[in-house]
């Protein structure tokens, strides 16, 4: 189930209760789209996806009254937010870049890993491990593209990027991914 | 490139993925043959939402339990901390992390400080606030009032005083000294120690305990130089030199009348 349908139309008097401050309005905001908040940061990469989530929702929370617009537009606001958690924390990456890993173990899986898959689904660390091999941009893109269900024009305005720009980081996004798969295996 | 043989789960990733291919795959349309090998990790992807929500933190579960019910804006929310408990954290950073010497530096200045404060306001009492008291006069510009609370008086003049009587009506004390010493005006010769002290310019600002002086064994001098000789003592202490007639009392001067009950004393002409 994506996001797009988690309010089941009620979404209007949800936003408006939340407003007032009503605990359980508030929550019913955060139980509909923690999940694909904290997936979204988790691929993304964080060091504390839970608590990144939280942060995130109590920006919402306390800007609500600022926001003004539809299920769609909300989603993509909230994601909005996030990714200004994520772009917060590469650039404290940057400046210092996190402990090397006591173990050495390999980022990508080997191809015995990858015949364990149940189904047609990669397992979740194998996806993290495949989002870690693309470009921040190009992560930005696919992830919310696939785990935002946004579209291409949804996606620019949360980025701030141009529509043609959003495309050609998709295809290059996913054209990277399809190489590593050809290259590392795919699920049997 | 087959990667996996031709049981039909082998993929063909296909370096031409075109846009369209992409949104079929998206949409959850039968994605094409060049996009079939990456449904597996759409679907990954999707699935990394599907968890339960997270469970929330401390601040956030009281927002949702309605018990922090301030979800406004986070620009009007009310700092955490203010500047002076800021800046008063950092000094104590500073201090905390500064070498040893710089922290008995800090230590020694802030002792000679209070017990210097302490001296200056009277708190430390006796012979030792006395000391610091001096101490203080000597080696600042500073000039404090003794134990008296001379500070009432208003400050301490910096310059000399003029050499008049103390009821400032002219004269000069020494001269008048001289002539009681010598007999010049023609009165008995010497002088009352007491008496010219406590008409000596600035008597007044002497301490007002000071042992008393005897009385004036020799006629009195004061603004007029009448001489009479032993004269009472004036009804009033506090009436001023200046407001007694001429003539009228051989003890005049300001604070003369308090210098009167002692044993006479003479100062032998020089």
């Amino acid at each position: 189930m994506t996001a797009r349908d988690r309010f089941a139309g009620t979404f209007p008097s949800v936003l408006a209760a939340a407003r007032s401050g009503d605990g359980a309005a508030l929550g019913q905001i955060f139980t509909a789209l923690a999940p694909v908040v904290e997936g979204y940061l988790r691929l993304q990469g964080a060091a504390e996806p839970e608590d990144l989530t939280s942060e995130v929702f109590l920006g919402v929370f306390r800007n609500l009254h600022a926001f003004t617009g539809d299920e769609p537009a909300f989603r993509s606001w909230v994601f909005t937010i996030a990714h200004r958690r994520v772009l917060d924390e590469r650039r404290r990456r940057a400046r210092r870049p996190p402990p090397e890993p006591l173990s050495s173990a390999p980022e990508t899986p080997a191809r015995d890993d990858v015949e364990t898959t149940v189904g047609d689904v990669l397992a979740a660390e194998q996806v993290e491990a495949l989002c870690r091999r693309l470009s921040p941009d190009q992560r930005d893109v696919v992830l919310m593209r696939v785990l935002g269900g946004f579209t291409i024009d949804e996606v620019a305005t949360a980025l701030g990027r141009t529509p043609g720009a959003v495309k050609a980081l998709q295809r290059r996004g996913f054209r990277a991914i399809g190489r590593l798969i050809e290259l590392e295996g795919v699920p049997r | 490139m087959n990667v996996d043989g031709d049981d039909g789960h082998g993929m063909v990733p296909d370096p031409l993925l075109l846009d369209d291919d992409i949104e079929a795959l998206l949409r959850g349309a039968e994605p094409s043959v060049a996009a079939r090998h990456l449904l597996p990790f759409v679907r990954g992807v999707r699935a990394a939402g599907d968890d339960p929500a997270p469970r929330p933190t401390a601040e956030l579960a009281r927002v949702l339990a309605g018990i922090d019910t301030e979800v406004a804006p986070v620009a009007v929310l009310p700092k955490v901390r203010t500047a002076r408990v800021t800046r008063r954290r950092a000094a104590a950073r500073r201090v905390a992390g500064a070498a040893l010497a710089a922290k008995l530096a800090v230590g020694a200045t802030a002792a000679v400080a209070g017990v210097a404060g302490a001296g200056a306001l009277h708190v430390i009492p006796g012979a030792p606030g006395e000391a610091v008291r001096r101490a203080i006069e000597t080696v600042t510009p500073l000039e404090l009032d003794d134990d008296r609370g001379r500070a009432d008086d208003g400050p301490a003049p910096t310059q000399p005083t003029p050499a008049t009587t103390p009821d400032g009506t002219g004269g000069e004390h020494g001269d008048r000294v001289s002539d009681d010493a010598t007999g010049a005006d023609g009165s008995e010769r010497g002088v009352d120690g007491p008496t010219v002290a406590d008409q000596a310019p600035g008597a007044d600002r002497r301490a007002e305990g000071a042992p008393a002086g005897p009385p004036a064994s020799v006629p009195a001098h004061g603004r007029g130089g009448a001489g009479t000789p032993d004269s009472e003592p004036p009804a009033d202490d506090e009436t001023p030199g200046a407001a007694t007639p001429p003539g009228a009392s051989g003890a005049t001067g300001q604070g003369a009348g308090a210098a009167t009950a002692g044993p006479p004393s003479t100062v032998p002409a020089p």
